[in-house]
């Protein structure tokens, strides 16, 4: 019985890992460079709650963005650091009066700042009520059509926001993710920011997982249509979508929550519409250093998707189109979720009862396999769009696949089992990861001109 | 578009080569979970096994037997680790094993009371007409070699000096030594087989015919007389030597009785209630099969008292 179970779930893991390097291998094609769709609107919002460390570096990013009807916003969030004494440093802050949607509540906003620097730089300061709370009032302030969500700790890539901007021409889509990459698996050289493998194993995997989750997962998931998580670093949605689902909710993952309602819309009253992913669309993010941190992180993640899926439970298949509840379902909860225990009892059994040891021995060679040729299959795709190591860099790189597959992806199973038995436990929890505050030189571009407020 | 062709057709090919065979041994091993975990190639090495040719003297016993009971059963379990397969659904015992408990005292029972377990040899000799038996003779026969019979009922059988019968399927007799798990249908090994050739003579049971087709026919007798006789031949051949033969499920016909015969089988076994006499149908001679509900005093109605 349980060897018919394992052998099930078996299959449906071979399955979904096929699918996941076949469709991008195959369908995934960069968006056409010859396009210059007029500019839409956009405006971006950043939470920012005790940011100190990165929060220049995030200011950084932006005035490198190539994109002229921009607006942006930084929420502060009732910070108990110099947060505010920062920004108003950097955009010299004064105080100005806009009008309110009135869609959506939040918590008490104390001031609006405009920068006398770059007149497209808003800062709002507030009382402390979460990240979907500092959404919501971002978008009550917002006049622009696109929004795009950025963590505080994120920086934009100069073209990032053109290339969501080409995305947006299609009016079918009503939201899109944009790549997150991890900002220390890159160095910055003299004249280039450049991909580099030179880095702690830790980071390493974390790098690798992230390409692997974005250039084949969520490639696969919105051709699929079903995309179930809009990464909250770096999101873009048009802000009619955000008011139809109401705004954000306060809860542990507001991200996958608000793509969820997404779903739900398009399933039930906006058929036809999509959520796209925009590989081109890159931005940079910190990620943990530390094992300690690493783990909070990632409970912290495991805590969302099960808020998600109990909050949800009654719209799967009912609300949600087929491929999308199928993906939550079966490989996210199903496959990541609940046979993470099995995963981590199954050596333990064999080694006790010392049966089906030749069984076990051939499925662990499959799913290192299928790891490894992920791997490769994402090495492909990645430099198809100009994610590029160099020789000495994907030799370790290619050495370090099966330690990742081998180790690392059984710690992972271990952060997703331990963090669900947490979350029915404590459901809240750490809020966010630590910041490191990596500098970012961006000179690839040649073009870049400090745009903003010109 | 085009540029990536290449890439992907290197990467689907070698994707292939690499998951393909694995999915073939992943498929193999589901074929065969259960079934058999690989029969044993090679035959039962004659020198090994010798033929057990246990010739007692019995002369100048009091009373002589004018027919022998033959005893026949198919698996021994331990009341402890019987499983939910091994009951019917009405909730008896399968009626082809009987409980290590019960097989212990029958087989007291005929130690105690002095009855005479005869080897192959002495009750082919009665069959005969060469030899004369003690009247209290019986002989013990075991159908199909199941990895049970050799675990529990044969360290019994030693302890009594008991010599028996054992028809092997001999297609299902297996390469490898494993544990035994009462959770499946394991059929003995082909060393066992040859250890415990100092209790067992062994018989001819089918060499993979010991199946039924979809009419509930038994392949014996569902099957044209050349394709089983050419299964007798190999599981005779397997055997190496083999005087004896019972047919599955107890089914025969006037064509398996020719195949015995042009085999040179001296003796072949039915699943019919009766007694062994000397002079009667050798190839079909009467067994009384030991049920899972025979009390000791059914045991004892069957020996004839």
């Amino acid at each position: 019985m349980i060897l018919i179970m394992t052998i099930v779930l078996f299959c449906i893991f071979g399955l979904f890992h096929t699918i996941y390097m076949f469709i991008p291998l195959y369908t995934s094609r960069p968006q056409k460079q010859n396009d210059p769709s007029k500019e839409t609107g956009v405006c971006i919002l950043i939470p920012a709650y005790n940011e100190s460390l990165v929060i220049k570096n995030c200011l950084m990013g932006i005035q490198n963005v190539n994109y002229t009807n921009l607006e942006v916003f930084f929420i502060n969030d009732g910070s108990i650091d110099n947060t505010l004494k920062i920004l108003d440093d950097l955009l010299t802050l004064k105080k100005t009066f806009r009008r309110k949607l009135g869609r959506l509540n939040h918590e008490r906003v104390n001031d609006l700042y405009r920068s006398q620097r770059f007149p497209n730089i808003f800062v709002i300061d507030k009382e402390n009520g979460g990240k979907a709370d500092a959404l919501n009032t971002g978008i009550e302030f917002a006049e622009k059509e696109i929004i795009i969500t950025l963590d505080a700790d994120s920086v934009l890539e100069p073209n990032a926001l053109n290339e969501m901007n080409k995305a947006f021409s299609n009016n079918k889509v009503v939201a899109a993710g944009g790549l997150v990459n991890i900002v220390q698996g890159y160095k910055n050289e003299r004249n280039a920011f450049t991909p580099s493998f030179k880095i702690s194993g830790l980071i390493r995997f974390q790098v690798v997982q992230y390409m692997t989750a974005f250039y084949l997962h969520k490639a696969t998931q919105a051709k699929l249509q079903s995309m179930t998580v809009i990464a909250g670093a770096f999101g873009a949605f048009r802000k009619s979508i955000l008011l139809e689902a109401k705004g954000y909710r306060k809860t542990v993952g507001e991200d996958m929550d608000i793509t969820l309602r997404i779903q739900e819309l398009i399933g039930t009253k906006m058929k036809g519409k999509r959520i796209a992913f925009v590989p081109e669309a890159v931005c940079y993010t910190e990620c943990p250093e530390s094992f300690k941190n690493l783990f909070k992180q990632r409970i912290r993640w495991q805590k969302a998707f099960v808020d998600c899926i109990i909050t949800y439970r009654k719209s799967f298949y009912r609300k949600m189109n087929f491929t999308a509840s199928t993906y939550l379902l079966f490989d996210s909860l199903l496959l990541g979720t609940l046979s993470a225990y099995s995963t981590l009892l199954v050596p333990v059994v064999i080694l006790i009862t010392m049966s089906h040891l030749k069984l076990a021995f051939l499925l662990l060679t499959i799913s290192i396999s299928l790891a490894i040729l992920q791997n490769i299959a994402t090495l492909i795709v990645s430099r198809r769009y100009g994610h590029q190591y160099e020789i000495k860099d994907f030799v370790s790189l290619l050495f370090f696949i099966p330690l990742e597959v081998m180790f690392y992806r059984v710690t992972g199973l271990l952060f997703v089992s331990i963090g669900t038995i947490i979350y029915f436990f404590d459901k809240e929890g750490w809020s966010r990861s630590e910041r490191i505050g990596k500098q970012i030189v961006f000179h690839k571009e040649g073009n870049v001109t400090k745009n903003i407020g010109g | 578009m085009k540029k990536y062709v290449v890439s992907n057709v290197i990467f689907t090919t070698f994707f292939l080569m690499i998951i393909l065979p694995l999915c073939y041994l992943l498929y193999d091993y589901i074929i065969h979970y259960g079934a058999t975990p690989a029969a044993a190639k090679g035959p039962l090495n004659v020198s090994d096994v010798p033929y057990n040719s246990v010739n007692k003297d019995f002369t100048g016993v009091e009373e002589y037997a004018s027919k022998v009971v033959v005893l026949m059963y198919h698996q021994v379990i331990p009341k402890k680790k019987l499983k939910k397969h091994h009951f019917q659904d009405n909730g008896e015992l399968e009626e082809t094993i009987i409980t290590l408990e019960n097989f212990q005292s029958q087989m007291d029972y005929l130690k105690e009371n002095h009855y005479t377990v005869l080897s192959l040899k002495e009750f082919e000799l009665f069959m005969t007409g060469e030899k004369r038996v003690p009247a209290k003779s019986v002989l013990l026969t075991f159908d199909d070699g199941f990895k049970n019979v050799f675990e529990f009922a044969y360290p019994v059988l030693k302890d009594h000096g008991f010599p028996a019968v054992h028809f092997l399927i001999t297609g299902l007799i297996t390469k490898e030594n494993v544990h035994y798990k009462p959770a499946l249908h394991q059929y003995a090994s082909i060393d066992e087989v040859r250890k415990s050739a100092d209790v067992f003579d062994y018989g001819n049971h089918t060499n993979m015919f010991h199946q039924k087709n979809k009419n509930d026919m038994s392949f014996v007798t569902a099957y044209d007389k050349a394709e089983v006789k050419e299964d007798l031949v190999r599981a005779n051949e397997w055997l190496g030597q083999s005087i004896t033969f019972a047919a599955p499920y107890g089914e025969y016909n006037e064509e398996t009785l020719e195949i015995l015969q042009e085999l040179n089988t001296k003796m072949a076994f039915t699943v019919n209630p009766g007694y062994a006499e000397p002079f009667g149908r050798s190839l079909e001679i009467p067994r009384w099969q030991v049920f899972p509900k025979l009390s000791l005093d059914d045991f004892k109605y069957i020996l004839g008292e």
